[in-house]
């Protein structure tokens, strides 16, 4: 974490300075691009890679918590056609016919460092941030579902129908493929997501969120301790989401 | 995406100038604009009118690629400021002539798809307080000296 704090800092010095030489060199004519950046935000940073570690072992069976959150978060509504709704994270129920052993987990995208869904789209609106968190950018994506046909999770969505009434940090759209953003929008301010914030409410505390970079983060060190499951890790598309408690 | 961009740069201008030739002779009605909740825009009117989509598209691959926020040039701030409740109702939307956005790219004859994804209207929260509680105009109260000294100096550049 002390790494970004850092980059940040760098990033405001640059940002600072830049504004400073676009008004020497051209005071009012380029002054739009010091402004964007006089605040100094922190942007993503490849010092993180976002993840999750969800344990499986305190995940109820029938609790929907985290899907609830998300598409509260994301105002995703039903069309009343269910199978061609949004679904940003779905509960699986799994059962093991030869033990009988269940269990019970939320799948959604899961931010693969090697993303196949990035490898396919033909204008690069699926891209991966330096933090690792996937995304489609929606102002480039042509709605060719190539990713949706490659992602070996099922984790995209494409959107049928007009919409209206997104939520301001949410832009979603017709003709356009969405998936789960990791909560971008919060993580960038410092929160964590929604899925993680509700189940943690709901008081089960099966997801934890983090930086898989940083040894001293909670999911570092339980994944060091109890160590995770990557689902189809024979893809070797090393996940940022991994699952404790499948085996 | 380049060709989008320079028609609307073209319509903007040619904007201006079916504006002004308007103005001088009074034959055209003129857009009707919203008033605003805030005081005073991030940039003088005449830069915003020029401006605007290059302000837009040049955070917008900052904030979707490179996850930097807080920008002042946000379409979210835009709309949080411009489209306001009128006479106790929800805010227009864009389909509505009475939008602020609308008021003008209908005059003008210049078709965005912003809002085929984006919010057109604040979040219902945000209408009911006045611009200066939002998040953004006040920041965390982190801005440091030099920070603030660089924004008054950029403030008065356009004097
Ligand atoms: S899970 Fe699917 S959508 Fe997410 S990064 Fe991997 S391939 Fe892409
Ligand atoms: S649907 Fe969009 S994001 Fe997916 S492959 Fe096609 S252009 Fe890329």
């Amino acid at each position: 974490m002390s790494d970004q704090a850092h980059d940040g800092a760098r990033r405001k010095f640059l940002g600072t300075a830049a504004a400073a030489a676009a008004l020497a060199a051209a005071p009012g004519v380029f002054f739009w691009q010091g402004v964007a950046r006089a605040r100094g935000t922190d942007g993503a940073s490849s010092e993180v890679r976002w993840g999750m570690l969800i344990d499986t072992t305190q995940c109820a069976k029938g609790c929907d918590a985290c899907v609830r959150a998300c598409n509260e978060e994301h105002g995703i509504t039903s069309t009343g056609r269910p199978t061609t709704d949004a679904q940003w994270i779905r509960k699986l129920d799994v059962r093991d016919p030869a033990t009988g052993h269940a269990h019970s987990l939320p799948m959604m995208c899961q931010h693969c460092e090697q993303p196949p869904c990035v490898d396919v789209c033909p204008t690069g609106a699926s891209f991966k941030r330096a933090d690792g968190i996937v995304l489609v950018d929606k102002h480039i994506c042509i709605g060719c579902r190539y990713c949706m046909m490659a992602c070996p999770y099922h984790a995209r969505s494409f959107i049928h129908e007009p919409l209206q009434d997104q939520l301001p940090h949410a832009p979603r759209g017709k003709g356009t493929v969405e998936s789960c953003t990791m909560c971008v929008h919060r993580v960038d301010e410092g929160r964590v997501p929604a899925c993680k914030e509700a189940c943690q409410e709901a008081g089960y505390g099966a997801i934890v969120f983090g930086n898989l970079h940083d040894p001293e983060s909670e999911i570092a060190q339980r994944l060091a301790k109890e160590g995770g499951t990557k689902v189809r890790a024979d893809l070797r598309l090393n996940q940022g989401v991994r699952y404790r408690g499948l085996t | 995406m380049k060709s989008w961009i320079t028609k609307i740069v073209i319509g903007v201008l040619a904007a201006g100038v079916v504006l002004a030739t308007a103005t001088a002779q009074s034959r055209v009605t003129l857009p009707e604009l919203p008033p605003a909740a805030g005081e005073e825009c991030v940039e003088p009117t005449d830069v915003m009118r020029r401006d605007h989509p290059k302000f837009l598209l040049h955070i917008r691959d900052e904030t979707v690629h490179g996850g930097i926020r807080g920008a002042r040039h946000s379409l979210v701030e835009c709309i949080d400021c411009h489209v306001q409740p009128v006479g106790g109702n929800e805010p227009p939307r864009y389909s509505d002539p009475q939008h602020f956005c609308a008021s003008c790219h209908v005059f003008t004859g210049v078709r965005v798809d912003c809002f085929q994804c984006h919010a057109d209207r604040p979040a219902r929260a945000t209408y009911f307080h006045k611009l200066s509680g939002h998040r953004h105009h006040m920041g965390d109260g982190t801005l440091s000296a030099a920070e603030l000294k660089l924004l008054a100096e950029q403030g008065e550049s356009h004097e």
